[in-house]
């Protein structure tokens, strides 16, 4: 229902007999009424939340008096088993250190495995470096050059677990008649 | 002047604008001074409440899976844990250990380098052998075939791990087959490098291993922190236990001896 004709005094009807100048003065007294109210629902308002907040804060006041009582109690409890808990953190770290380690020599086998798997057949190698970091750095002989070069296109092209294939040198040398190379590498396998 | 008043009063919408800026008024007033702080306070006791609940929580869990524990079991996986990574150095455990694995590989031990706490100053930061230093040598040691041992300290100056090189000869697929017998020890110990040379005119190769044997960091526990074992943990420990089978132990032989220079 619309407010509007409240406010709209010439639409409405004097069906009073009383004299205009009383019904002015009766339209003015609601209207200031009406415009007091707003900043008194307001204010009523502000004092209704204000009490509001005041009664939440002093509830969650004694929710944190409980709940303090309460840890201080099971505090209390939980000294008894002190013991008990520090040798069950104590086991958790040093399975983690275990479990840790274990990861890492499986790590080095997995990625000797995986150096293994990519060696052509007339390569030879005589030496290996392998660290904790899986950077790796490769020595080895064949015949052929093209039986390197095989080597090291598997090593650039395969991806995977390998990365920053860096061919350090390639020399022939007449006496045994072989190719030897050093290559270094990253290999990671997950 | 008050025909003017008279005159504004006669303006309801005017009015019911001025009512509503002595609102707004009212609002800009009353609410920085009275309300927002009592909501702030209020929003900070709720959080400080909520976090105070969840540590309840925790606590009280925490208690009721210690009351629960099976005493055996944890002083079972203590023994176990104890064994993995002892608090001080065990070095000729962990000579014998390695001279055991060396020997299931089916490879040739040609050396074995261990520092000690001994024969190396701990320092608060990771120290290495200083030049000079005597080291304990067990075989034939190579001169300049492993690279030097190293003691790492924690934080507070204790040592926290001690490094073993060993030297062997043997072939690619033993030093694998030695790598897996790693998962057999009964004390933690990691290979931090491991490297392989063969010259064309020797048959077998030559096996340098660094291995790291860690020592455990005290732990310690507070009511606040939750306290349990897994079930994968405690799956984790229960296979530990029936696969770590390689240990080693002091002889038993017979002691006193009529000439101990004698054989």
């Amino acid at each position: 229902m619309s407010l509007l004709p409240l406010f709209n005094k010439s639409s409405a009807k004097n069906i009073n007999l009383l004299p205009e100048e009383e019904v002015a003065a009766l339209f003015v007294k609601r209207d200031l009424i009406l415009a007091l109210s707003i900043p008194a629902a307001t204010l009523i308002l502000l004092v209704v939340v204000f009490v509001g907040l005041f009664l939440f804060e002093a509830g969650q006041k004694l929710r944190r008096a409980d709940l303090a009582k309460k840890i201080n109690q099971t505090t209390q409890e939980w000294q008894k088993y002190a013991d008990t808990a520090a040798t069950v953190v104590q086991i958790n770290t040093d399975l983690k250190t275990y479990q840790a380690t274990a990861e890492k020599n499986k790590g080095f086998h997995d990625n000797l495995v995986a150096i293994r798997d990519i060696v052509p057949s007339s390569v030879v190698l005589s030496k290996i470096d392998l660290s904790a970091a899986g950077e790796a750095t490769v020595g080895g002989s064949a015949t052929d050059p093209k039986d390197v070069y095989q080597f090291i296109d598997i090593l650039k092209k395969k991806g995977g677990p390998y990365s920053g294939v860096s061919l350090k040198n390639v020399s022939y040398s007449a006496s045994d008649n072989t190719y030897k190379f050093s290559v270094s590498f990253v290999v990671a396998v997950k | 002047m008050k025909a003017e008043a008279t005159k504004l009063l006669k303006k309801p919408k005017l009015l019911m604008i001025l009512g509503g800026i002595a609102s707004l008024v009212l609002i800009a007033a009353i609410g920085p001074v009275l309300i927002l702080p009592r909501y702030t306070a209020w929003q900070n006791l709720k959080d400080t409440n909520k976090q105070e609940a969840e540590k309840l929580t925790v606590l009280t869990n925490n208690v009721s899976v210690l009351t629960k524990l099976d005493k055996d079991e944890v002083a079972d996986y203590k023994k176990l844990l104890s064994a993995l990574l002892p608090e001080t150095e065990d070095t000729l455990r962990a000579v014998s250990i390695t001279d055991q694995i060396s020997k299931n590989s089916g490879m040739a031990l040609e050396s074995i380098q261990v520092t000690t706490s001994d024969t190396a100053k701990v320092t608060k930061k990771v120290s290495t052998v200083p030049a000079g230093t005597s080291q304990k040598t067990l075989g034939v040691t190579q001169p300049g075939s492993v690279s030097s041992p190293q003691l790492k300290t924690n934080a507070a100056g204790a040592l926290s791990s001690y490094t073993i090189n060993i030297t062997l000869h043997g072939d690619f697929s033993s030093a694998l087959g030695l790598i897996n017998t790693l998962g057999l020890v009964k004390r933690t110990l990691g290979i931090t490098s491991i490297s392989f040379s063969k010259a064309a005119s020797t048959e077998r190769a030559t096996i340098n291993l660094s291995l790291e044997f860690p020592l455990t960091r005290k732990a310690a526990a507070s009511p606040e922190q939750r306290t349990e074992l897994s079930t994968s943990q405690r799956k984790a420990l229960e296979d530990l236990l029936d696969t770590l089978t390689i240990d080693a132990s002091p002889s038993t032989l017979p002691v006193g001896k009529t000439d101990p220079l004698s054989p």
